[in-house]
């Protein structure tokens, strides 16, 4: 299982960011190996279907569910047909809280 | 820290004083950061005169250019083109900018590359401080395209001044009508009033409008604006919406006052607040408010 | 000669304007004249007009599907759209075309080298045609709720009126592409304004979009009567034509909310439009 959701810095102490598709990282965790990674989004200043191509972005990425404050209508529903969860989280958290709350017992 | 809340009016038809009322909401809101997403025809900063302190230049779409040293005039171009946006004239393609979309096919089956796609930045984004708190507007270029865009970028704008400020709640004059710039307003938005006025035609253009907002699910309230120009259409409109569920949460009686205000660049609040107007827009900001809070208590605790 | 029938700011009696003018020429003036109704998101021109319906026809939209059988996944589709609305992950066999993105260019089927893709039309609007009084048209075009494909609808509303006569376009309100979409196909720009500091801010954008575009105009003041002096010397000052003003009376307004033509509400006010249309039509140099 690996998750992902928008950060605002490259860094666990980061705050998380508010935007989906147009944020300036993507952090990415795996359950499996515990691993945390950071990709910087380089899709975020398309000028339009971002959030399309941000949901293809997660699945060729291998991302089971992704985590984030808004979705926008075309990144969920491509996101759904990608076969990729999707759960709300509320803002002004940390990376490193995300990764806690969401790292299983 | 919750989520700011995001208010729309829009109106659908043209001129039925959306922008006064939104104003008025202006000198009523505290902690509000607000917007004016009618970018084609902005008038918001008329009122609230907001000082400038940055402005930003954002795409205006693509448009594709012909090298015509290179063309040999086969009209592959000319075939293709699905926009009737190339036409060939003594043997030269000459591209209607107005009507090209900037997809380039016309690039991709010219055969010597003599076309290529060029993006253009003439909208514009203004970043200001009026005196009821921050304000962030758009403008378009003159005859330059992407409304739906720029609006979604003045709104992406105003969620994060919204973080800087702490601020609890956007205002955003919405654009008439219901194409592109106002689904862009609408979609994510907590709650659209609709201005309306008693006319054949505002109901006409309110109803279309309903209708495109109920494939977001936003709650709507209405407003109907110079009631007593047509108190039995008045009424009309209504019964209609509360058949539909739509609840009217006030009526304003035409008057020179909102014009008299305009001339002086105030909101009706400012200029005459011992007024019946200002009275009445007070209660429905009150409304407004307290139901938005209400709606979004169970998601945020 | 085509005429187009704008208003920076909406609201400002734009209809009011173009129904008046069509009813004048096509009933005082026996003009040959066709009326567009290309505010397409808002079409309101029919609450007015009493005209009988002749024909509908469908404005389509040619949206492409990707046959996941026929599909290589090479990409090739992706790399053409301009509009990123191709969404791809060839390990699941999935490739799928946004409908809603998808500006229907015909890129995508154009470079697929499998022929994959097949194009099958989705309507975006309607056009519908009414005769009125036998001699004359009036043409409306409608876009469907929820499109936001305005300016296809009105490019082909446009083509769908014949070249012959005086024709009227109802313009929608503002300055973006759909204004210029009607108004790039017009011969002349017949602005209408109100007194007031929203109506002359919306009025120089919209002088400013019709000087970029090469355009004769003229301008036509509704709800006259606030004597805002900042229009009228914006007006003089810019040698811009006055056409005419139509002033503010409240039984005006209530013949508007009731769908009646303004023009046609009493012999007054259809005076006062009538010296319009013949202003117009000194302007744009026909004879009567």
């Amino acid at each position: 299982m690996k998750i992902a959701f928008p950060a605002s810095a490259n860094k666990p102490e980061a705050l998380i960011d508010e935007r989906f598709a147009r944020c300036p990282f993507f952090c990415f965790y795996d359950f499996g190996t515990q691993q945390i990674e950071f990709k910087e989004n380089m899709l975020r200043n398309g000028a339009g279907g971002v959030g399309l191509q941000v949901a293809e972005f997660m699945a060729n990425n291998g991302v089971d569910k992704v985590l984030a404050v808004e979705f926008g209508p075309k990144a969920k529903d491509t996101l759904t047909k990608l076969r990729i969860g999707t759960e709300s989280i509320t803002s002004g958290k940390t990376v490193q809280q995300i990764i806690d709350e969401n790292r299983p017992a | 820290m919750s989520k700011a809340f995001e208010i729309v009016i829009l109106s659908g038809k043209g001129g039925t004083g959306k922008t006064s009322i939104t104003a008025a909401f202006a000198s009523l809101a505290k902690h509000a950061v607000f917007t004016d997403c009618d970018v084609d025809a902005a008038d918001l900063h008329l009122v609230l005169s907001p000082d400038i302190y940055r402005t930003e230049d954002f795409e205006s779409g693509a448009k594709a250019i012909v090298n015509t040293d290179k063309c040999t005039g086969c009209e592959l171009c000319r075939d293709v083109c699905r926009f009737s946006a190339l036409e060939f004239k003594n043997g030269i393609p000459v591209i209607d900018e107005y009507a090209c979309e900037g997809c380039g096919l016309c690039s991709i089956v010219c055969p010597v590359d003599a076309i290529s796609v060029h993006n253009y930045n003439n909208n514009k984004i203004y970043f200001a401080n009026c005196r009821f708190g921050p304000m962030v507007y758009g403008k378009l270029g003159v005859a330059e395209e992407n409304s739906g865009k720029l609006v979604s970028k003045i709104r992406q704008y105003a969620r994060e001044l919204t973080r800087q400020h702490q601020a609890e709640i956007i205002v955003t004059d919405g654009p008439p009508g219901i194409g592109c710039p106002v689904i862009s307003s609408v979609t994510g938005s907590d709650l659209v009033l609709a201005v309306t006025e008693p006319t054949m035609s505002g109901w006409h253009d309110l109803e279309r409008l309903i209708e495109m907002i109920g494939g977001f699910k936003t709650p709507v309230f209405v407003v109907i604006n110079k009631y007593d120009l047509n108190e039995e259409m008045t009424q009309l409109i209504e019964q209609r919406l509360d058949a539909m569920n739509i609840q009217v949460i006030g009526k304003i009686p035409y008057s020179e006052t909102m014009v008299l205000a305009l001339l002086e660049a105030k909101t009706i609040n400012e200029f005459d607040p011992a007024g019946y107007i200002a009275g009445e827009l007070t209660r429905i900001w009150e409304t407004i408010t307290f139901t938005i809070k209400q709606h979004h208590k169970p998601i945020n605790i | 000669m085509k005429i187009a029938i704008t208003s920076g700011k909406g609201g400002t009696g734009k209809t009011t304007v173009s129904t008046g003018l069509f009813h004048i020429l096509s009933r005082y003036l026996k003009h040959h004249v066709q009326l567009l109704d290309c505010d397409v998101e808002e079409p309101d021109c029919h609450i007015f007009i009493r005209a009988s319906k002749t024909a509908v026809y469908p404005v389509n939209l040619m949206i492409p599907e990707i046959k996941t059988d026929l599909c290589t996944f090479c990409g090739k589709c992706k790399a053409a759209c301009a509009f990123n609305a191709i969404v791809m992950l060839p390990p699941a066999k999935f490739i799928e075309v946004s409908a809603d993105m998808c500006h229907g260019c015909g890129a995508c089927s154009y470079v697929c080298p499998e022929n994959a893709i097949v194009e099958k039309p989705s309507s975006i609007g309607q056009i519908t045609h009414f005769d009125y009084y036998a001699k004359d048209e009036f043409i409306e075009g409608r876009l469907h709720i929820g499109s936001a494909l305005q300016t296809r609808v009105i490019r082909e509303t446009i083509t769908h009126a014949r070249q012959q006569g005086i024709i009227l376009f109802d313009s929608p309100p503002g300055t973006s592409c759909p204004v210029i979409a009607t108004v790039s196909k017009s011969d002349y720009v017949v602005m209408v304004t109100e007194p007031t500091p929203f109506g002359l801010n919306d009025l120089i954008l919209m002088v400013d979009t019709v000087k970029q575009l090469g355009k004769k105009h003229g301008i036509t003041i509704n709800k006259a009567g606030l004597d805002y002096k900042p229009l009228y010397e914006y007006i003089s000052q810019n040698n811009i034509p006055l056409l005419g003003e139509i002033p503010f009376r409240k039984e005006l307004a209530g013949a508007y909310s009731k769908g009646e033509i303004v023009a046609a509400s009493g012999p007054e006010i259809r005076k006062v439009f009538e010296n319009i249309t013949r202003k117009l039509l000194h302007e744009t140099s026909l004879n009567l």
